[in-house]
């Protein structure tokens, strides 16, 4: 007990003697904490006022840059080697058909001036090259009108211009009967007017541009065109679920710069039925000559007959382009260049839709020309509907079809054409039988293969025959080559897994009608004649 | 017995839950200066759509969203836009891409876009019918 007392004293003692002192250092250090308080609240204040205006700064700066993006993942799969699109063929799952990435930035300068960039690769057609498919400066001049220049989608048809954004529609691809076309912007300048009618919505535009494009034709064949002043105008209506659409193009000149490798030498088909031809007759070790004077006997014999016919409905072709034309192939696979001007080519597309959220219902026909050339007219369209059965699930069919202008007349002149080549042929078939060296490479082929049917009859006969189907089998290609007469029946689905993500399952059968071929290089000798094409696609925007 | 006692409880919450969320109702709002009185949900819908970009006396209109996620917003796409969020989506994703248009400016709740709408005869926006106060005026109700 004692000893405990003590111990406490001791203690207590010891902390009295040591408190004093302790107390002191702690007013100094009360004083201190009290001045690095002030200082760190001068510090907080300082980088709160740094980081409100990094914020502000960062706020306007997001405010003003926008950054959108968008990308499709497909896998189609076609039950033929050809004529389905986008390369997609028979041969296993093709995982880069319908690939696509998009991303755009827009930077508002103020509140009516910006900038618009869009860069988009494309698997399918371009080697996951990117490329600046827009680029153009936007000024909102009021609440109705706006002013554009730059490089911007031709709207063509009612959805070219987002026909790369997958997620805006129901597709994995919008009907390629109609969406086909590989060349899509033009430098352009644009004015468009919006004004409401009470609830009737409108856009009227009008735009003037230039374009100018390379377009690979494989084998080592480009294509590049130009074509200016192109002036267009589009006008779009709408009325709560009702919307119609009305546009159309103008091209007054098209020139088309085709230049070709020596690779190219087997890409034509016409070529190589040009050449097939000479050395048929060479074979035959006929002289040329009165073969080619059969031709043009043909010519003559067509422009005295008066023989030209419109391949574009309105423009007129003689037989001269046919020729002019074969004379172009035949060009491109030695190799050199050639420039095709053609004259006008004019698009008018009309379209309409009915989406009342649940029930979507879409159409859309076109029809385009183009004067003085063998490259045809088209018209097509289609007709599209889609319900959306749960919050998910939207199922859709789609029957889309495209033909080209006048197939009958132009098969009347292919016929007429052929027919009359024969007869000229025939009208020289007597001098080529008296013909000496006809005669002799008879007795010659006679006596080789002991064979008594080489007369002169016949060698000249066989080759007229060969003759014949060769220059028919010419003019099938240069005409029939071109016409096209095909549809597409597709049915599918599109699930909705969340906002911005898409799951769409598609199927398409396409055919070209008999005797014509498609687009997308269904029918003609060697290639089937329809195709049926299983698609999946997953869309995003972000 | 208890089973039915536990199902009919059930019922008369799923009941009440059902009945609760369709009395839930949507109001646009604009500031109590705007001359407009009442708006139909077709020209709300051309509005928030970026069809039109004025009201209808021809006053600049400046639409103003809620953030995906809010019920107000949910509600109002369904009664007003007749759209799903998916379906809004590829709505603007057609426009944005095309250089057509842009969605409105987005607040994050019913309080801020009150406090912003009171603040600007320009704005128009929309809240639950049980946020709203006196410093906006109402232009509709859903039903």
């Amino acid at each position: 007990m004692k000893r405990n007392f003590f111990v406490s004293f001791i203690v207590c003692l010891g902390l009295s003697l040591a408190l004093p002192s302790y107390g002191a250092t702690n007013e100094e250090l009360e004083q201190d904490i009290k001045k690095l308080e002030k200082q760190l609240k001068k510090l907080k204040k300082k980088s709160d006022k740094r980081y409100k205006k990094l914020k502000s700064s960062i706020d306007e700066l997001s405010s003003r840059l926008e950054i959108n993006g968008f990308a499709t993942a497909s896998l189609a799969k076609a039950d033929e080697a050809a004529g389905a699109p986008n390369g997609i063929t028979d041969n296993g799952w093709s995982t880069q058909s319908d690939d696509i990435m998009g991303l755009q930035m827009s930077f508002m300068m103020n509140e009516k001036a910006s900038y618009t960039i869009q860069m988009v690769s494309k698997h399918a057609s371009d080697n996951h090259a990117v490329r600046t498919e827009w680029s153009y400066f936007a000024y909102q001049i009021n609440n109705k009108l706006r002013f554009r220049a730059g490089r911007i989608r031709i709207p063509y048809y009612m959805l070219s211009e987002s026909v790369e954004v997958g997620y805006s529609y129901n597709w994995v691809r919008p009907p390629t009967e109609l969406y086909n076309l590989s060349s899509n912007n033009a430098e352009m300048m644009d004015l468009t007017y919006q004004h409401s009618f009470g609830l009737f919505n409108t856009t009227s535009r009008l735009w003037v541009g230039r374009q100018a494009d390379i377009q690979n034709l494989g084998g080592g064949l480009e294509m590049i065109f130009t074509s200016d002043n192109i002036v267009g105008f589009t006008f779009d209506v709408n009325k709560g679920p009702y919307s119609g659409h009305f546009g159309a193009l103008y091209v007054p000149k098209v020139s088309n710069t085709f230049s070709g490798s020596e690779e190219g030498q087997q890409v034509t088909a016409l070529g190589g039925a040009a050449e097939n031809l000479l050395q048929t007759a060479r074979a035959a070790a006929l002289d040329v000559d009165p073969m080619l004077a059969a031709f043009s006997g043909v010519i003559a014999a067509g422009e005295a007959a008066d023989i030209s016919y419109s391949l574009a409905g309105a423009g007129e072709t003689t037989t001269d382009d046919i020729f002019a034309s074969v004379d172009g192939v035949a060009r491109i696979t030695e190799g050199r260049e050639i420039q095709h001007i053609n004259s006008e080519t004019y698009y008018v597309n009309i379209g309409g839709a009915y989406d009342n959220g649940t029930l979507q219902i879409m159409g859309e026909f076109t029809r385009f020309d183009i004067e003085n050339t063998l490259l045809q007219g088209l018209e097509g369209g289609y007709l599209a509907a889609a319900y959306r059965v749960s919050d998910k699930w939207t199922p859709f069919i789609t029957y889309s079809t495209t033909r080209t202008h006048n197939n009958r007349r132009e098969r009347a002149v292919t016929n007429s054409l052929t027919e009359q080549l024969t007869a000229a042929y025939a009208a020289q078939y007597g001098a080529l039988v008296a013909d000496p060296t006809v005669q002799g490479i008879a007795a010659g082929m006679a006596a080789a293969t002991s064979d008594p049917i080489w007369t002169p009859e016949y060698l000249v006969g066989a080759t007229a025959g060969t003759i014949a189907a060769v220059t028919s089998g010419i003019f099938e290609s240069v005409v029939s080559g071109f016409q096209i007469k095909s549809n597409t029946k597709t049915i599918g689905v599109r699930y909705d897994l969340m906002p911005g993500v898409a799951f769409k399952a598609q199927l398409d059968a396409s055919e070209a009608e008999d005797g014509f071929v498609s687009a997308g290089g269904l029918g003609g000798p060697g290639n089937p004649d329809k195709v049926k094409v299983l698609s999946f696609a997953i869309d995003t925007v972000f | 017995m208890r089973i039915l006692t536990k199902l009919s409880s059930i019922l008369c919450f799923l009941t009440l839950l059902a009945v609760s969320s369709a009395q839930a109702q949507i109001v646009i709002i604009v500031h109590p200066d705007n001359p407009i009185e009442s708006l139909s949900d077709e020209q709300a819908s051309n509005l928030f759509l970026g069809k039109t970009k004025t009201f209808p006396n021809g006053q600049t209109a400046v639409p103003i969203d809620q953030e995906p996620g809010n019920d107000a917003r949910t509600m109002f796409a369904e009664k007003v836009l007749k759209r799903n969020e998916s379906q809004i989506k590829a709505y603007w994703s057609r426009l944005i891409f095309t250089g057509k248009g842009k969605p409105p400016k987005m607040v994050e709740d019913g309080e801020e876009m009150i406090g912003l709408i009171s603040m600007n005869p320009s704005l128009i926006g929309y809240v639950e019918k049980d946020e709203v106060d006196d410093s906006v005026k109402v232009v509709y109700t859903s039903p």
